[in-house]
């Protein structure tokens, strides 16, 4: 048994990706909530989420949809919880249809900030050689 | 160690017989088919979420668990650190079983 579709978008892997994923979703869901998918922990906005102990990130739009997915309930709208989880050189973005909705201008964010970040490491890497 | 979760029909049929057969099947979303497998044990904070199941409660229900994973494939992604799926039915051997019964029992222990 397994739901979702799992899109996986190659990153540096650092909790600054996560930092960065959680912002993009915070600017296009502005009433965000999030959770620690391995603790439970809960956090009312972006700015509580405690970046750096974290690889396993819920986002819910609003408090209605996180309510619905912790009741259980099987009619949750659809793309209401984003599941995201920190690799070594992704993150991957759990979801239930990337085209519908927020989802796109999400994903697109999320890749943005991803290869900027991949781009910024490689040029520092490149200074740091020179 | 490895962990099947299934519902009241699925856990009476795998369970009939001394080789546990998981059965393959077309899942929901893009996933591949599959007889689908996770090495996140009964009690685990967010089971139902971290699978990304709705009202999963009873296709929760019940547990097998066992040990290998031989032939077992990663999921693409996170998700393969803790999913892994067999692309056609898996049989398991009485010598790699565990325990099988009630999640929340096993839960418990």
């Amino acid at each position: 048994m397994i739901g979702g579709k799992d899109i996986v978008i190659p990153a540096v892997g650092s909790p600054a990706s996560l930092d960065a994923c959680a912002r993009v979703i915070q600017r296009q869901w502005p009433h965000a909530r999030f959770e620690d998918a391995e603790t439970g922990e809960k956090y009312s906005s972006y700015g509580e989420i405690p970046i750096g102990r974290i690889r396993h990130l819920l986002a819910y739009p609003n408090v209605q949809a996180e309510a619905l997915w912790d009741a259980d309930k099987p009619d949750s709208p659809v793309n209401s919880m984003l599941y995201l989880i920190l690799s070594e050189n992704s993150v991957t973005v759990v979801l239930d249809d990337p085209n519908v909705g927020e989802m796109p201008a999400i994903l697109e964010g999320i890749r943005t900030m991803m290869e900027m970040e991949i781009l910024n490491t490689d040029a520092f890497c490149y200074a740091e050689a020179a | 160690m490895v962990f099947h979760y299934t519902n009241t029909k699925g856990f009476n049929s795998i369970r009939s017989q001394p080789t546990w057969l998981f059965k393959a099947s077309q899942p929901p979303g893009d996933h591949p088919e599959g007889a689908y497998f996770t090495t996140l044990p009964p009690g685990t904070i967010n089971l139902g979420k971290r699978i990304f199941v709705r009202g999963c409660r009873d296709k929760l229900e019940f547990v097998f668990h066992f040990s290998g994973d031989d032939g077992l494939k990663p999921l693409p992604g996170g998700r393969g650190e803790v999913i892994f799926y067999s692309p056609k039915d898996y049989p398991v051997e009485p010598d790699r079983q565990i325990v099988h019964g009630a999640t929340k029992d096993l839960a418990e222990k």
